[in-house]
């Protein structure tokens, strides 16, 4: 896939639940999926307009729990140069570098975590 | 311990200072970088620090005391908190090379402590660097997935490696591997006898088939492949391991690292980027391939040396690297380009020998510019004058090089970094999965290679040359995982559960 027009904003959203017909019901996929806090594509098309342009991270949906039917939402804001966490009513400022709590497990083993669902890039010229 | 007074954030990188038996230099998450003399004490208090030294990018302070204590100097290195995740000294020792989380390689005269030169990632954090062993590159790794090659001398990037599938952990040049060529023209074809495991000729054969399928980069790269054999010339071998899991090798010929921009016609940055084996892909790009070809100064670099290649290359006739093909090339595409509708502009260098019609992006609408003078304007001096002119008469505003650096938009497209289809891209000569974990350590050693990962398990890989005998086959037994699968070259020779 290439991506010919560049959206101000790129929405990501990760793929994180799948169909194991074994247990014959969806499964939370928590793997380990690493996300930069500036991004660039490389499946530009040849004809992209700007395909240069420079995203930062600007927002992450994040999934809490240990399944796909169940668990909780939080979400990370960047705001003013500063990252904020949203948990219903409580609003946490966070450092950058805690982010990585977030990119998901390295163990198969099915357990609750806190992981990045869907990532919010934001075109650094339309600051 | 006594660290806490100084720095409560993670240690990150900790050497000795080359040429010293009590001096060592320690980085700080934080952006510290800390010079200690082992004799020398910390003191009870937290230190306070006077301003030493400051350039574009970092200051350097040194502790307000009477009698000298630790540590002798603290570098900030760029933006306040910006991590810093690993600096190496080249091999002579004079020089310091940083990696940070702000997406910049920093490279210091450690003595002088003057900021000699800088790149910035294509994208994210830079994570790891190292020197070739003759000190003339610097290898980084980072969040774009990409290794960058960058050169000391040009202080420019000079190649960019894909092939990872996630951060680049470690990057490190195997010395035992690499052969150095003695630049001699009439060095024809006998430089692959030099080479270890014919790992060399692999290259060239690849190189071959896909410039057959590709009109892009590949064949570029194939000139560049059978001038090698003309001019020799160093052949150097890097490793990398990433949080993909994988180990890659890659064969750096400098014939590649100076290759021209100027030859350099790249479909898109998407022609070579999703597939190490990706000639296919190029393929059926040829009508397009000249949109991508760049401008800015960079181009200017990338000329002299295509002038430096042509001089010093006997073989040059048919070669995409000499000047008189470049020109020829470079003049269809800005009549191609203008027939497109792209605007065109005049080059304002000094000596120009023909202007380029450039597409442009963002701020820097297109334009520029060659010099195939005999001017070997290499500098770093000279690039940044460049920079200057080239932003400046771009968008008619005059700033300054400190300001380029501070907007990555602006650093795109520059000797920091080029476009993604100006800058040739190697790939891996070996890519190969190593572990169920990512990997966080590779050193090279005379007769094998070590890895390290992050559940716990050091690998000890024998070179070919090193596999047989008693002691490598029983141990392969014991190796834990799915490792049997020999690995090209490459097999385990034992492990150890840490």
């Amino acid at each position: 896939m290439r991506v010919k027009k560049l959206p101000m904003i790129l929405a990501l959203h990760l793929k994180r639940f799948k169909y194991v017909e074994q247990y014959n019901r969806h499964i939370k996929v928590s793997h380990r999926v690493v996300f930069p806090l500036e991004l660039r594509l490389f499946n530009t098309s040849d004809d992209a307009v700007n395909p240069d342009r420079l995203y930062d991270l600007v927002a992450v949906v994040i999934h809490c729990g240990s399944g796909p039917n169940r668990g909780h939402y939080i979400s990370i804001v960047k705001s003013h140069g500063f990252w904020l966490l949203f948990d219903d009513d409580m609003v946490d400022k966070i450092d950058a570098s805690t982010i990585e709590d977030f990119y998901g497990l390295t163990s198969d083993i099915q357990k609750s975590s806190e992981t990045g669902y869907i990532l919010f890039y934001q075109s650094i010229d339309c600051n | 311990m006594f660290q806490r007074l100084i720095d409560k954030s993670k240690v990150t990188c900790i050497k000795w200072v080359p040429g010293s038996n009590n001096l060592f230099l320690v980085s700080h998450s934080s952006g510290q970088l800390y010079l200690y003399n082992e004799e020398l004490l910390c003191g009870t208090t937290a230190p306070h620090y006077q301003s030493f030294k400051s350039g574009d990018g970092y200051a350097i302070y040194t502790c307000k005391t009477k009698s000298t204590r630790n540590p002798l100097y603290r570098w900030v290195i760029g933006a306040e908190g910006c991590c810093i995740n690993e600096f190496a000294f080249s091999p002579c020792g004079s020089n310091l090379a940083v990696v940070s989380q702000d997406g910049f390689l920093r490279v210091f005269q450690y003595n002088t402590m003057e900021l000699v030169g800088s790149a910035r990632s294509y994208f994210g954090g830079f994570l790891c660097v190292c020197w070739s062993p003759d000190g003339r590159y610097v290898v980084v790794g980072g969040e774009d997935d990409l290794v960058t090659i960058w050169s000391f001398h040009e202080k420019r990037v000079v190649a960019r490696g894909q092939g990872h599938h996630s951060w680049v952990s470690v990057v490190a040049f195997d010395p035992y591997t690499t052969s150095y060529g003695d630049h001699d023209p009439d060095f024809s074809g006998s430089d692959d006898e030099t080479l270890p495991h014919n790992n060399h000729n692999h290259y060239h054969e690849k190189a071959n088939r896909l410039s057959t399928t590709s009109q892009g980069i590949h064949s570029n790269r194939n000139s560049c492949g059978s001038e090698l054999r003309v001019s020799g010339g160093t052949c150097y071998r890097l490793g990398s391991v990433s949080q993909d899991t994988q180990l890659c090798l890659w064969d750096i010929t400098e014939d590649v690292l100076r290759q021209p921009m100027c030859a350099k016609q790249r479909p898109s940055a998407a022609g070579s980027s999703t597939l190490p084996t990706s000639g296919t892909v190029n393929s059926g790009n040829g009508s397009t391939t000249n949109h991508h070809l760049n401008n800015s100064k960079h181009n200017n670099l990338n000329n002299i040396n295509c002038k430096e290649n042509a001089s010093g290359n006997n073989d040059s006739s048919n070669n995409s690297m000499s000047t008189n093909t470049a020109v020829s090339t470079v003049n269809s595409l800005t009549q191609r380009l203008a027939g497109l509708g792209f605007g065109e502009r005049k080059g304002d260098n000094h000596k120009r020998n023909f202007s380029l019609t450039m597409r442009g992006s963002g701020a820097s609408n297109s334009t520029i510019i060659q010099n195939s003078s005999g001017d070997k304007a290499t500098t770093n001096l000279n690039t940044s004058s460049n920079l200057n002119s080239v932003s400046g008469s771009l968008v008619g505003a005059n700033k300054k090089v400190s300001s380029v650096m501070d907007d990555p938009m602006r650093l795109i497209g520059t000797a920091w970094c080029p476009r993604f289809d100006e800058c040739p891209v190697l790939e891996p000569l070996v890519c190969k999965k190593l572990a169920h974990e990512r990997l966080t350590e590779l050193v090279f050693r005379e007769d094998c290679f070590v890895t390290a990962c992050q559940d716990g398990y050091v690998y000890t890989w024998a070179r070919p040359g090193h596999m047989v005998g008693p002691l490598t086959i029983s141990s392969t037994l014991h190796r834990p995982h799915h490792h049997s699968n020999p690995y090209t070259n490459i097999n385990s020779l034992r492990s150890n559960d840490l």
